[in-house]
């Protein structure tokens, strides 16, 4: 059986990092069943499509945590769309090394703990969190893990995909995690996966498939119009609701209803 | 001819082991013994060093747990000390050893044991 590449980040996950949850508590980390999933789907060139609050990135990031202190001269690099999203995601590391370190009764040493950077001083790895809105981001640099999250709202996908994918080791992890943002660039890039014509295994996670429906009943009481948005049912409804709308939702959802299957592709 | 491999192996096994015993960390280890770190993991797990060095650590502290008291009656005696500077110092580690003083956040003592505990959980850890 094949083993799948974040196997063993997620025995490390459970064994060592907590979270912060709903509640403001610090609790195990303790992978819920979405992570659990793409924990066995995963194939290291990944990309997520999902609806909203589903785990992803606190996965991912843990992931690449086991790396920054275990994995010598490596290279984590996560891209976020925006620069207070990037600060966010590196205070979730920060939080799991601190995690780690109190579950150890040990000290990470750090070189480097800037706004954007860590550095092991024990064994060189670095981990670096960027925003999309440098395009040579990733760049001449040699990377062991890659995130990009929310990538459908980059401005460049596509030149930051390639870039930094270019600087990926052979056996490095790439995920490409994202909510939908209608048709663009990162649809494109979507519609080739699924038909294999680029070399990454595409995901869609879907709230129906693991929320109980009283969860899933709240959630449209609260959203209204934009459940669909949020917690889409299939990947073209995900896109089809999201981003900038010409067409009305309502009528989209009654048309899809109706759409049949092409007798022929 | 005598077979040289077993002795060979025993002596590489006992260098490794004081070597890592010395060192705090995994790569001074590694300089001491003139090996990369991926040599002496190799070792590590070859050897099962990590038990071994666990037990090394285990017996050095019945060591010094036997010399505290004594340790302990000395430093408390120079509290005493005539010399200002000897007497504050005497005064502060032994509150310190007691915890009634702030931990220093870069103690030495924690970040040391890093490496130990970093060669302990790789083998669970490594993809």
């Amino acid at each position: 059986m094949q083993t799948s590449p974040y196997t063993k980040s997620a025995l490390f996950i459970e064994d060592e990092l907590t979270i912060i949850d709903k509640t403001g508590q610090e609790v195990p980390f303790v992978l819920n069943d979405i992570q659990r999933q793409f924990v066995t789907d995963a194939t290291g060139k990944d990309i997520i499509l999902k609806g909203r609050q589903m785990g992803f990135s606190s996965f991912i990031l843990g992931a690449f945590t086991k790396d920054f202190i275990f994995k010598e001269n490596s290279l984590s690099v996560v891209i976020a769309d925006i620069a207070d999203n990037a600060q966010d995601l590196l205070s979730r590391v920060k939080h799991y090394i601190a995690a780690f370190e109190r579950a150890n009764n040990t000290k990470v040493p750090l070189k480097y703990n800037s706004k954007y950077e860590l550095q092991n001083a024990y064994n060189n790895a670095r981990y670096i969190i960027g925003t999309a809105e440098n395009t040579e981001f990733g760049r001449s640099k040699t990377i062991t893990n890659l995130h990009m999250s929310e990538a459908a709202f980059y401005k460049h996908f596509r030149k930051l995909q390639a870039g930094a994918g270019t600087a990926l080791i052979p056996t490095g992890r790439f995920v490409i995690e994202t909510t939908a943002n209608g048709f663009n660039d990162f649809k494109t890039f979507w519609d080739e996966s699924e038909l294999g014509e680029t070399d990454f295994t595409a995901h869609f996670y879907s709230s129906h498939d693991f929320y109980p429906d009283e969860y899933l009943e709240k959630e449209k009481k609260r959203l209204g119009r934009l459940f669909m948005q949020e917690h889409p049912k299939t990947a073209l409804e995900a896109f089809l609701t999201s981003g900038e709308l010409y067409f009305d939702q309502d009528s989209l959802r009654e048309l899809l209803k109706m759409t049949k299957e092409p007798l022929k592709v | 001819m005598a077979n040289l491999k077993p002795i060979v192996q025993a002596k590489v096994e006992t260098d490794t082991l004081i070597a890592l015993a010395q060192a705090d960390t995994v790569t001074q280890a590694a300089e001491i013994l003139g090996i990369s770190r991926t040599v002496l993991y190799e070792r590590i797990a070859k050897y099962g060093l990590t038990e071994k060095l666990k037990t090394i650590h285990e017996s050095a502290l019945v060591e010094l747990a036997t010399g505290a008291g004594k340790a302990a009656r000395n430093l408390i005696s120079k509290i005493d000390s005539e010399n200002e500077d000897i007497s504050i110092k005497a005064s502060t580690e032994t509150l310190d050893r007691i915890g009634l003083t702030k931990p220093n956040k870069s103690d030495a003592g924690t970040i040391n044991n890093f490496g130990q505990m970093i060669v302990a959980k790789s083998d669970k850890y490594a993809d």
